[in-house]
C-alpha cells in the first residue's frame, strides 16, 4: 500500500473495511436469518391475525422497502447512533444496550490481567529452568488450561469454590453492591475466561525467551560478567516482550468471544449474555447492535495492540 | 519426508503416545457408539431421573432419567463428525484460497488475503456464532460455520507457504516444461506444504471441537433432544447442586479429547516441522 504513510497510518486505514465488513455481515443476519421478527413479535397475539396488521408493524419497522435501501437507512440510522429498536423490549437498542458494556469490558480486561500476572512469570520460570522437571510441570498445566472449555471451567469453579468451599460468589455480576462487591463477583469468571489466555501467554512467554537467550547481545552481556538476574530481567525480558504483547492483544479480542459464553455461565448481565439472549427471543435488532459493538471493540482491541507493538519495536515504528 | 520417522518420533514422545491413546479410546466409543452405548442415549425414564453414577448407570442418569454415559458416547458421535466436517471444509476453502492468492500474486493477493485478516481478527468462536444465526441451527450448518471461519486461518498458512515453495527452482523448472498453472500447484506446491497443513489441521480439530461445544452449550448448535457435550453441560448446569455429574461427566469428555489432540497435535508438529517448533499455529 501506502509506502510514506508508515506503519500506523496503514493500520488506520483497515480499520474502515473491518467495521464496515462486520456490519455488512450484521445487516444482512437480520434479513437472511429464518423466522420473521414479525411472527415472533406477535407470537403471545392469538393465531391468525390479519395479514394487515403485520403488514403495518413491517411498515413501522421499515422491512418492507427493497433491501438495498434497508441497508443504506442501516447504515445511516447506525453513523447517527441509532441501532433501532427492540423487538422484543420495545426500548432503543442503544438503550438496552449500553448499561451492558461495562460488565463485559470489566470481565475481559481483568482476564487478561489474570492471564499476564499467571502466564509470564509461569512461562520465565519455565525458560529459565528449560527440560527440567519445573518446566515440565508448567508446560503441561499450560496444555491443560488449554484444553479445558472455559463454560466447563466455569461450572467447576461454581461448584467447588462457590458452592462446595463457598468462598466465591456463584452468580450474577454484584451489581448494586458498590466496587468492591463487583470485584469480588468477577474473580471466578475473570478466571473461567482467563486461563486458556494465561496458558497461552506462558507459552509465548517461554519460547520467546529462550529465543532471546540464544542471541549475540545476550552472550555478550554475560561475558561482560554481568550477573544472571541482570541479564535475564534487563537484556533478555525486555526482548522477549514483544510477542508476548501481540499474544495478549490478539488474545484480548479472542477474550471478547470467551466472555459470551462466561457471562452466561455466571448469569451475568453483558454485552454477550444479552446477544445471547436475544438470539434466543430472536430479538434481532439487539442481536445485529450486540455484534457490531463486539466488533467495534474487536477491531479497536486489534488497532491498540499493533500500536503497542510499534511502539514497542523501533523496527516496525520506523518503517520497514 | 518419511512418515515412518514422524511416527517413531512420535512414539518417542510420552505426552503424544498418550494422546494417541485417548483418541483411539475416543473416537472408537464414539464410532462404535450403537454397540457400546448401555442404554438408549434417547429413553426417558421418569423413575429413574438424576440417579448418581452406580453399577447399573455408571456416569448417573439426567433429569429425564437418560443414561448419561450412553449420551456421552452418542454426543462423542455428534461433536467429532461436526469437527472433522468443519475441518475438512475449512482446510479445503483455505487451501484454495491460500494456493490462488499465493500463487497470483499481486492485487488479487492483496484483495484476498485483507479479506482473510478482516475475517481473522474476529474470535472464532464469534464468527462462527454469527455464521450459524444466519444459516439457522442444523447439524450441518454447525460445522459449516466452524469451517468457514476456520478457513482464513488455512487461507494464510497456505499462501505463506506457497510464497515460499514459489521461490525454488523445480517451481521455475516446471514451469519452464510447460507445465500448467493447476498441475504446478497441485503436483510441486502442495506436496510440499503438506507437513505445515497437517500440523495445522490436528491443532485446529481440537479448536473446532470447543467451539463445537461452546455453540451447543449456548444452544446454537444441534436440536435437541439429539446428545451433545455442550448440550449436556448446559443441561447439567440447571442441577449442579444436587446432581454436579451431569454437567461434569460430558465437559470432562470435552476436555480430554482436547487435550489429547493438542498432545498430538504438538507432538507431530515438533516431529514433523522443526521450523514451526515455536510458532503460534
Amino acid at each position: 500500500m501506502n509506502k510514506g504513510m508508515g506503519y500506523i497510518g496503514r493500520r488506520i486505514l483497515l480499520i474502515l473495511p473491518t467495521v464496515l465488513g462486520a456490519f455488512t455481515l450484521v445487516f444482512f443476519i437480520v434479513h437472511l436469518a429464518p423466522g420473521d421478527p414479525i411472527d415472533v413479535l406477535l407470537m403471545d397475539v392469538e393465531s391468525g391475525t390479519a395479514e394487515q396488521i403485520k403488514q403495518e408493524l413491517r411498515e413501522q419497522f421499515g422491512l418492507d422497502k427493497p433491501i438495498h435501501e434497508q441497508y443504506f437507512i442501516f447504515l445511516k440510522n447506525t453513523i447517527t447512533g441509532d441501532l433501532g429498536t427492540s423487538i422484543i423490549r420495545r426500548q432503543p437498542v442503544s438503550k438496552v444496550l449500553a448499561p451492558t458494556i461495562k460488565p463485559t469490558i470489566m470481565l475481559a480486561v481483568s482476564a487478561v490481567a489474570l492471564s499476564v500476572i499467571i502466564g509470564v512469570p509461569a512461562g520465565v520460570a519455565s525458560a529459565l529452568r528449560r527440560n527440567r522437571p519445573t518446566d515440565y510441570i508448567i508446560m503441561t498445566v499450560a496444555v491443560i488450561w488449554l484444553s479445558v472449555p472455559g463454560f466447563w471451567l466455569g461450572i467447576l469453579l461454581i461448584y467447588y469454590l462457590g458452592f462446595k468451599v463457598a468462598i466465591f460468589p456463584m452468580f450474577g455480576g454484584g451489581a448494586g453492591g458498590g466496587f468492591t462487591s463487583e470485584l469480588y463477583h468477577l474473580v471466578l469468571p475473570a478466571f473461567a475466561v482467563g486461563a486458556r489466555s494465561a496458558a497461552l501467554v506462558a507459552r509465548m512467554a517461554r519460547s520467546s525467551i529462550l529465543e532471546v537467550l540464544n542471541q549475540d547481545y545476550i552472550r555478550t552481556a554475560r561475558s561482560k560478567g554481568l550477573r544472571e538476574r541482570v541479564v535475564v530481567y534487563k537484556h533478555a525480558l525486555r526482548n522477549a516482550v514483544i510477542p508476548v504483547i501481540t499474544v495478549v492483544g490478539m488474545d484480548l479480542a479472542y477474550l471478547l468471544g470467551g466472555t459470551v459464553i462466561v457471562e452466561t455461565v455466571f448469569g451475568r448481565v453483558g454485552l454477550g449474555k444479552t446477544m445471547i439472549d436475544a438470539i434466543t427471543q430472536r430479538d434481532y435488532p439487539v442481536v445485529q447492535g450486540a455484534i457490531l459493538l463486539f466488533a467495534v471493540g474487536i477491531v479497536l482491541v486489534n488497532f491498540l495492540t499493533d500500536l503497542a507493538y510499534a511502539i514497542a519495536n523501533p523496527r516496525i515504528r520506523l518503517g520497514k | 519426508m518419511g512418515w515412518n520417522r514422524v511416527f517413531r518420533d512420535l512414539l518417542k514422545r510420552p505426552t503424544a503416545v498418550m494422546g494417541m491413546v485417548v483418541l483411539v479410546l475416543m473416537v472408537g466409543g464414539a464410532v462404535f457408539a450403537p454397540w457400546l452405548a448401555p442404554h438408549d442415549p434417547l429413553d426417558f425414564q421418569p423413575a429413574n431421573r438424576l440417579r448418581a453414577p452406580d453399577s447399573e448407570h455408571l456416569l448417573g442418569t439426567d433429569s429425564f432419567g437418560r443414561d448419561i454415559l450412553s449420551r456421552i458416547l452418542w454426543g462423542g458421535r455428534t461433536s467429532l463428525w461436526c469437527a472433522v466436517t468443519a475441518i475438512v471444509i475449512g482446510t479445503a476453502l483455505g487451501t484454495l484460497i491460500g494456493l490462488v492468492a499465493g500463487y497470483s500474486g499481486g492485487r488479487t493477493d492483496s484483495l484476498i488475503m485483507g479479506f482473510m485478516d478482516i475475517m481473522m481478527a474476529f474470535p472464532t468462536l464469534l464468527l462462527a456464532l454469527t455464521i450459524v444465526i444466519v444459516l439457522g441451527t442444523s447439524l450441518f450448518n454447525l460445522a459449516l460455520a466452524i469451517g468457514i471461519s476456520n478457513m482464513p486461518r488455512f487461507a494464510r498458512l497456505v499462501r505463506g507457504e506457497v510464497l515460499r515453495v514459489k521461490s525454488f527452482d523445480f517451481v521455475d523448472g516446471a514451469l519452464a516444461l510447460g507445465a500448467s498453472t493447476p498441475r504446478i500447484m497441485w503436483r510441486h506446491i502442495l506436496p510440499n506444504i503438506l507437513a505445515a497443513l497437517i500440523v495445522m489441521v490436528s491443532l485446529r480439530v481440537s479448536v473446532a471441537i470447543l467451539i463445537e461445544a461452546s455453540l451447543n452449550f449456548l444452544g446454537l448448535g444441534v436440536p435437541p433432544p439429539a446428545p451433545t457435550w455442550g448440550g449436556m453441560v448446559a443441561e447439567g448446569q440447571k442441577f449442579l447442586l444436587f446432581a454436579p455429574w451431569l454437567a461434569t461427566a460430558p465437559g470432562a469428555a470435552i476436555a480430554l479429547i482436547v487435550l489429547a489432540l493438542n498432545f498430538v497435535g504438538d507432538g507431530l508438529r515438533d516431529a514433523l516441522d522443526p521450523r514451526l517448533k515455536n510458532s503460534e499455529v
